[in-house]
């Protein structure tokens, strides 16, 4: 059911003005007339002035609250007590420091593996004592796509990025002119002949 | 580095007795969190509470009066203190929360580390303190500059150190940090930039304080100016008979040891008659004042005559029909903390025409800070002005009438 279709069928049941005006969030039409007692205060409740009416039903409140404040749209803030606040914190710090360490780690292993290619490299282009001839040879990037069985490397296939949804030219520009126009990836005409 | 690595489930399940363990006592400067000790002592109070209520969770009506007459009032609403007398009151460092748990874990290995790195600077400063200057290619420059960045290195350690601790942020919140430790300095200090300063900069800066009485400042201290217990923001009117006695002034610093301050007050909207401009005179001149973070306190009414005071306080004052005059508080640094000889000051010292910068190029003195309040004609001004044998209450100044140009006027002799 669509969001603002059900908004208006609840605010039909409940009978409230689907848009919130001021004068209606403020003034409510008390459904109930039953006292509510605080189970923390061993005292009466009493209203703060006399005269005025009891308060809402808290269910009324909070049914006026979600519709007006759908937490689809907007979602909540967090409110949490002061000890809970500071558990959330706490935790928050945490996550970042080791986020924070794991990435420095790998960050750290990755300069150590350019760094030892790097030597390793230097050492065949100047210590095997051929010239260079090795490392030129290894550098070399012929055969490096092709297809395993004729004794290549890796397919060709692999050379592009693999994509969940790669396009109706797959890539080879757009479908009108050019390239494009001839690279389809799906021939809609094809029939079993 | 190794990687720290995520908690393994084997921790998990032995969370809830667990205790953290103690670091080893090279590194154990301070624990993580001093456990409070309130547990114990609720449960050794509780034994008998109706004889001895405790004004934190007493919430029964006939027991709360026995209290006060005791002169220990109840803490809080009566409805936290009975959530607190059913709740288990465990210590929060102690709660049994998984998550939390693991995430206080991650932190002490994470203090313990940085504590480790607190050492290991800390014996580096000694070796370099202990090289000979000759050693370093640069000498003696060279090894004073390399010391200042280790030091500084270390007190970002130290910060580092305590910065994840929820017990530091909350006494922090609470107002309650000691402002000797780096990490109280460093958190105020933040909080202040993050609003107050930016306040205080956009004031003096608006209403030209900073090019009219100093050439140019970058606050470093908090000012906070109160006249008795009224509090005023940068910038306020205050009246006349409230700025009649001298000022309280708060001046937080952030950064470590002791400042010897000059403090200015001037006001550099005096009108005068005869250039038909306005000069400026000095208010209030007090040299050789020590403040430190945890003393920021300097009441212009106590400090010494004889040895601080250059110009006792003269009434801020604006006659009637003069514009709003700036009353403009300029904080000091005396170069080297090395005090300024007040009987010679004192001759060079005048109130009228007084200049900040020429007091400044001639005693070596960098403005650290300003604040300003303003003042303007009031009812109560004829008073204090009378009070204090000020001449000029009974002249109202007026603007000189500008006669318009004959083009400019709108009905001119040539058309009629």
């Amino acid at each position: 059911m669509h969001v603002s279709s059900m908004r208006t069928a609840l605010a039909r049941v409940f009978q409230i003005p689907l848009r919130p005006s001021l004068r209606n969030a403020v003034k409510v039409p008390s459904t109930t007339t039953e006292t509510t007692t605080s189970s923390f205060s061993t005292s009466v409740t009493r209203a703060a002035k006399k005269g005025k009416g009891v308060k809402p039903d808290q269910r009324i409140t909070l049914i006026r609250y979600f519709l007006y404040h759908p937490t689809t749209l907007t979602p909540r803030p967090l409110r949490f007590s002061r000890n809970r606040y500071l558990r959330h914190w706490t935790i928050h710090r945490a996550w970042n420091l080791y986020r924070a360490k794991v990435k420095q780690a790998r960050q750290l292993e990755l300069e150590r593996q350019y760094n030892a290619m790097n030597a390793a490299n230097e050492e065949l282009r100047v210590g095997a004592g051929d010239g260079g001839k090795l490392f030129r040879k290894a550098q070399m990037k012929t055969g490096v796509w092709s297809i395993p069985e004729r004794g290549g490397g890796v397919p060709i296939e692999y050379a592009r990025g693999l994509v969940d949804w790669m396009g109706s030219t797959g890539g080879l520009g757009s479908s009108g002119v050019g390239l494009g126009a001839k690279a389809k990836i799906w021939d809609s005409e094809w029939k079993r002949s | 580095m190794a990687p720290s690595r995520a908690p393994s489930a084997l921790l998990l399940h032995s969370m809830r007795s667990l205790t953290i363990e103690k670091s080893p006592a090279a590194f154990a400067l301070r624990a993580f969190t001093s456990t409070s000790s309130t547990y114990e002592q609720a449960q050794v109070e509780r034994t008998s509470f109706y004889r001895n209520p405790d004004p934190e969770t007493v919430y029964h009506p006939r027991l709360e009066p026995r209290l006060a007459r005791a002169g220990r009032p109840p803490v809080g609403s009566r409805r936290r203190r009975m959530a607190l007398a059913q709740s288990p009151r465990i210590p929060f460092e102690q709660l049994p929360y998984q998550c939390f748990q693991e995430a206080r874990k991650i932190l002490i290995e994470d203090r313990e580390e940085k504590l480790r790195k607190i050492e290991i600077e800390r014996a580096r400063i000694a070796r370099v303190r202990e090289a000979d200057p000759s050693t370093f290619r640069g000498g003696e420059a060279f090894k004073q500059k390399r010391l200042a960045s280790m030091e500084a290195e270390l007190e970002r350690l130290k910060i580092l150190a305590d910065i994840n601790d929820p017990s530091v942020k909350r006494r922090f919140e609470d107002g309650k940090g000691d402002m000797n430790k780096p990490i109280y300095r460093y958190l105020a200090e933040r909080k202040w930039r993050e609003y107050p300063r930016k306040v205080l900069v956009q004031r003096i800066t608006q209403m030209k304080v900073v090019p009219d009485v100093v050439p140019n400042v970058d606050p470093i201290l908090d000012v906070k100016i109160a006249f008795g217990k009224k509090a005023v923001a940068p910038g306020d009117f205050v009246a006349s008979d409230i700025s009649e006695k001298p000022c309280q002034l708060t001046l937080q610093a952030f950064n470590r040891g002791e400042k010897l301050v000059t403090i200015a007050v001037v006001d550099p909207d005096v009108p005068n008659l005869e250039t038909d401009s306005f000069d400026s005179r000095c208010h209030y001149l007090a040299s050789n004042i020590t403040i430190s973070p945890t003393k920021p306190l300097v009441d212009l009414t106590r400090l010494s005559p004889d040895s601080q005071v250059l110009l006792p306080w003269l009434p801020p004052h604006a006659q009637k029909g003069s514009p709003y005059h700036r009353l403009s508080i300029v904080i000091l640094q005396q170069k080297d903390n090395i005090p300024i000889d007040v009987e010679v000051a004192r001759q060079k010292a005048q109130r009228d025409g007084f200049t900040v910068r020429s007091f400044m190029s001639r005693h070596l003195l960098t403005p650290i800070s300003a604040s300003l309040f303003r003042t303007k004609w009031d009812d109560s001004t004829a008073a204090v002005m009378e009070r204090a044998g000020l001449a000029g209450a009974d002249i109202e100044l007026k603007r000189k009438k500008v006669e318009p140009l004959p083009y400019k006027r709108r009905n001119p002799s040539s058309f009629r």
